[in-house]
């Protein structure tokens, strides 16, 4: 009786995670179809393959191998771009990372160096320099040149989205 | 919201993405590498150095005589293939060059053949695809907005590219 009990709690505990892991992939496509339908550049990290696009619509425009992970099990499925950071601030690395109205570096170059960072409003991180990297927060590390791309190519409030790795599929 | 109804709306949902899947092949153009690329999905067809706007500044005497030289950036289409195009002398050319600038459009120092090489595909009124008398330069920022590639790449692009087909610029 015990044994089928345990069995029993087994199921309906599987079924719950599956139930959620699915909804959490339905929310990542229609994530992925507001941006597909919104006709602007956005970014899509698919975690399957280990990458991030810059895409429009459904036109792929450029392909980001993914050099670290550090988003966790169920980060955010969208996010919109905060600030395209310019400099690590060790001083206060724990605050908040948006830059400060008397922060003159932001407003004197337009074009990304390699040390530059993407923010994104779910507290996401892009960035290839690896000062950048804080334990236990949601980033993202990839190459110098595609950071410069992506900087220049993403303006304030592009679009980002999250797909699970199983995300045809379903969880299995 | 029970399992069997997550899973019909995660099948409608994988079916709509892949509706959005786009019916022709598509230009991409990156500025900030200097590529360009023709893409048919996710498979790329041919890929070949481009020059793209330099982002220079310009100003001349006059108040409306202010330009930036940048490519510019979104979703376009290929509005018209052109064989053998003329090229419009711009108010720009001649403050750059310290000319005269003709008054009339129909000045005939205003029009000049052979420099954007053999053919021509405009994806805005004013900004096209076309060729170049200096190759050398392909691979930098170096344009007034125009798209500059190769004699090869241009040819392949005049015959393989068809109007309307988009052109996605970043």
């Amino acid at each position: 009786m015990k044994l089928l009990a345990l069995l029993w709690a087994l199921a309906c505990g599987a079924s719950v995670a599956s139930a959620e892991d699915l909804a959490y992939v339905n929310a990542a496509l229609r994530a992925w179809l507001q941006a597909i339908e919104a006709d602007a550049p956005y970014l899509l990290v698919d975690r399957g393959e280990g990458e991030l696009r810059l895409m429009h619509k459904k036109a792929l425009l450029r392909r980001v191998p993914l050099a670290a992970d550090s988003l966790g099990e169920k980060p955010p499925v969208q996010s919109s771009l905060a600030a395209r950071l310019r400099r690590y601030r060790p001083s206060s690395p724990w605050q908040s990372l948006v830059p400060s109205p008397f922060d003159w570096e932001q407003n004197l170059v337009v074009d990304a160096s390699a040390t530059n960072a993407l923010y994104f409003a779910s507290g996401l991180l892009i960035y290839a320099s690896s000062a950048w990297h804080r334990p236990d927060a949601m980033d993202l590390q990839i190459g110098v040149a595609d950071l410069r791309a992506l900087y220049n190519a993403c303006g304030p409030g592009t679009t980002l989205v999250v797909l699970p790795a199983n995300w045809r599929e379903g969880p299995q | 919201m029970r399992a069997s109804a997550l899973w019909l709306e995660h099948q409608q949902l994988v079916q709509a993405v892949e509706h959005h899947e786009l019916t022709t092949p598509y230009i991409v153009i990156n500025t900030q590498d200097n590529l360009i690329l023709l893409r048919d999905g996710e498979q790329v067809l041919r890929q070949a150095d481009c020059a793209t706007g330099s982002g220079r500044k310009l100003e001349g005497a006059k108040r409306w005589h202010r330009w930036t030289f940048d490519t510019p950036k979104g979703r376009f289409a290929i509005r018209r293939k052109v064989a053998d195009p003329l090229w419009i002398r711009p108010t720009w050319y001649f403050i750059e060059n310290d000319e005269e600038i003709p008054i009339f459009a129909e000045d005939p120092r205003r029009f000049q053949r052979g420099v954007l090489g053999a053919y021509a595909l405009y994806f805005l009124k004013d900004f096209m695809i076309h060729g170049t008398l200096f190759e050398i330069n392909l691979g930098k920022s170096i344009t007034h907005g125009c798209v500059r590639v190769g004699s090869e790449d241009l040819e392949y692009l005049y015959e393989a590219v068809e109007i309307g087909w988009p052109v996605f610029i970043y």
